[in-house]
């Protein structure tokens, strides 16, 4: 991965979690639960950015579209790829799993996407800010 | 009269071995990534690689991860095979296997709801297969691939780094570092660390030699090939990667040390040879 040539971007993705009003600091998570907390996050980014079709169905047709019957074309994809009802699921994923390992009661979470910028001595500017999406289970 | 004997060194591996798997499944507990902590993940991640549509296709990722009992019983059954790998010498040929499938299970149900593949723990899993075969030539063959496979590992990155050109590109590193750690800084403006990032960042011909210098490190890896003089000086080379990648790249790549091992002649090394109980010999 790291082999590859990186080119400098105009801006970078961030995101902000928030547990009722407290925000988490991500460092505060070990290693492997902090990618499985940042990684899923990303992974829904990246599904809402396609309206919650997961690319992967394009490489799942190239393979076997027309080499297999449709029944079990749809059995594939299925098994292997998010849709919206996938997607509708996972804030409410997160917040149970983030509640459980601090073993508190939570009843809202939100994520935020900033986009940022880095001037000439690496400081950050945030760009702009969305919600990425907001639940309360109240 | 007393002897003082140490175990063979196929024993010492094996529990050299074993005692690193249980360091990290402690460490995946704290981390709340086991099985019975995932809860039921929602979204999947099986990438493009056909291992990993198998076995969602098969749904084996839901069978620890969907139900009440099973994903308790999973993380139980993996501490327990460990155990019986390490202390039990009867029947260890089926607890090394099933350890084996077992944790593969694990670190594939890992890494499909994580949304990431993590290649860390794949050296444990690719060393675990050594074990199936008792001490012989089979056992030894295996041990070899495996330490050849971790040479590679590290090689092959410089190679790439090389062939493709990056370590030739001044802004390399600095781009890396500035998506790397975008997450950090933004969470940690000013921090020790966050001022070592942001120098790096800002200083690309400072970074380019760090590259450059990890670049070299990998290339050490080449000498593996030809010569095992060289193996305690690799694994601590190895271990020194690490401990960088963790400081400069915040990448946690301890778990793939384990497969550095290979490099180690515990027979040879006096502080870590393992003594059996003093037996009585008697006439």
């Amino acid at each position: 991965m790291y082999s590859n040539v990186f080119t400098t971007k105009e801006s970078y993705t961030v995101y902000t979690l928030k547990v009722d009003t407290q925000t988490i600091d991500f460092e505060r998570f070990l290693d492997p639960e902090k990618g499985m907390v940042l990684g899923t996050i990303s992974k829904y980014d990246a599904l809402k950015q396609t309206h919650f079709s997961d690319p992967l169905n394009f490489v799942i047709d190239n393979r076997f579209k027309g080499k297999i019957s449709e029944k079990k074309l749809m059995k594939i994809k299925n098994a292997l790829t998010n849709d919206s009802l996938k997607a509708a699921r996972y804030p409410a994923w997160l917040l149970g799993y983030i509640a459980d390992m601090r073993l508190i009661e939570n009843s809202s979470i939100t994520v935020l996407k900033s986009k940022v910028a880095y001037n000439a001595a690496a400081n950050l500017s945030i760009l702009n800010t969305d919600t990425l999406f907001y639940l309360n289970e109240n | 009269m007393k002897t003082e004997a140490t175990f063979s060194n196929y024993e010492m591996r094996v529990r050299y071995f074993y005692i690193a798997v249980i360091v990290i499944l402690f460490f995946h507990f704290f981390s709340n990534v086991l099985f019975s902590e995932l809860g039921t993940p929602a979204l999947v991640n099986p990438s493009i690689d056909n291992f990993y549509w198998l076995f969602q296709y098969v749904g084996l990722h839901k069978l620890f991860t969907q139900s009440v009992f099973l994903p308790a019983i999973g993380d139980i059954s993996i501490a327990i095979l460990t155990l019986l790998c390490v202390f039990s010498t009867s029947y260890r040929a089926i607890w090394t296997v099933s350890f084996t499938l077992l944790f593969g299970i694990y670190c594939i149900t890992f890494n499909t709801f994580s949304g990431h593949h993590y290649h860390g723990l794949m050296g444990i899993l690719f060393l675990s297969v050594t074990f199936w075969f008792k001490p012989g030539l089979r056992f030894e063959l295996l041990w070899e691939a495996a330490r050849y496979y971790f040479l590679f590992l590290f090689s092959s990155a410089a190679f790439w780094k090389i062939c493709r050109g990056s370590i030739f590109e001044e802004n390399q590193f600095s781009n890396i570092l500035k998506s790397q750690h975008a997450q950090y800084l933004y969470q940690h403006t000013t921090s020790y660390q966050s001022s070592i990032y942001q120098y790096l960042i800002s200083h690309a011909s400072i970074s380019h030699w760090v590259l450059i210098g990890a670049v070299v490190l990998q290339l050490f890896f080449f000498v593996g090939f030809f010569t095992k003089k060289y193996d305690h000086t690799l694994f601590l080379l190895a271990l020194f990667f690490s401990v960088l990648n963790f400081f400069i790249m915040g990448i946690f790549s301890f778990e793939l040390i384990v497969m550095g091992m290979t490099l180690l002649d515990f027979e040879n090394i006096p502080f870590l040879k393992l003594k059996k109980e003093p037996v009585i010999l008697t006439n």
